[in-house]
């Protein structure tokens, strides 16, 4: 008989926080209370988390 | 993980709600802690985060990992609604009571000790300990011998048995 495999049966979920986004090439970003929607999807950066 | 087992990942975020791994942010400076209660749910109801959450529970997971200190679990509001989305939902507060039967709060007091052994919780970088993530990391590695018992409480029992005998 074959062997299940439970391995990749096995689903995990991880909710982490995010403390804050380290700045990394635009040093003079504003809080996130005084960007609008879309002007926090037109600007990009790499998420850095802190727990 | 990932050798071993189906991971989704997904962040918390005062700024951006719930996002998932990978997604790409604007930089910010925003965070749930040192807020108020009050404060905390008027941003966690604006950002939908109960809402991003419950449309996770249309999968059922074996494991749910809420790596959530006070201020981010406030923000999650009633845990008791997100029941179904695992079957067992590990979290860290020791005050939230009347969890249904799939809950296990893990006290983080018992293991952030540097008088422990980096055998039993090594530490990726640095030299404090970072509570949550390691011993999710331990978890994983510890996944790797075992391949047919991935239950996150039992290991944590056996982990805490480790302990007490030091």
């Amino acid at each position: 008989m074959k062997k299940a495999n439970y391995a990749n049966s096995f689903k995990t979920l991880i909710i982490n926080s995010c403390g804050k986004v380290k700045v990394v090439s635009q040093p003079d970003q504003p809080a996130c209370d005084d960007l609008t929607t879309s002007e926090k999807r037109k600007k990009k950066s790499k998420i850095s988390v802190i727990s | 993980m990932r050798k071993k087992c189906v991971v989704d990942y997904y962040v918390i975020s005062a700024g951006f709600g719930v996002v998932k791994e990978f997604n790409m942010l604007p930089p910010y400076d925003c965070t749930f802690s040192n807020r108020s209660d009050e404060e905390i749910l008027e941003i966690s109801r604006r950002l939908r985060i109960r809402e991003s959450l419950l449309q996770l529970s249309q999968t059922q997971y074996d494991l749910v990992y809420l790596a959530l200190g006070k201020d981010y679990l406030t923000a999650v509001e009633d845990l008791n609604s997100y029941k179904d989305i695992g079957k067992e939902i590990i979290h860290f507060s020791k005050n939230i009571r009347n969890l249904t039967h799939n809950f296990h709060s893990v006290n983080q007091n018992i293991f952030v000790n540097k008088a422990i052994p980096s055998s039993i919780f090594p530490v990726p970088n640095g030299n404090f300990i970072r509570a949550k993530g390691t011993l999710l990391l331990n978890y994983a590695i510890d996944m790797q011998g075992d391949e047919n018992n991935y239950s996150f409480v039992n290991w944590w029992k056996r982990k805490k048995r480790q302990i007490k005998r030091l």
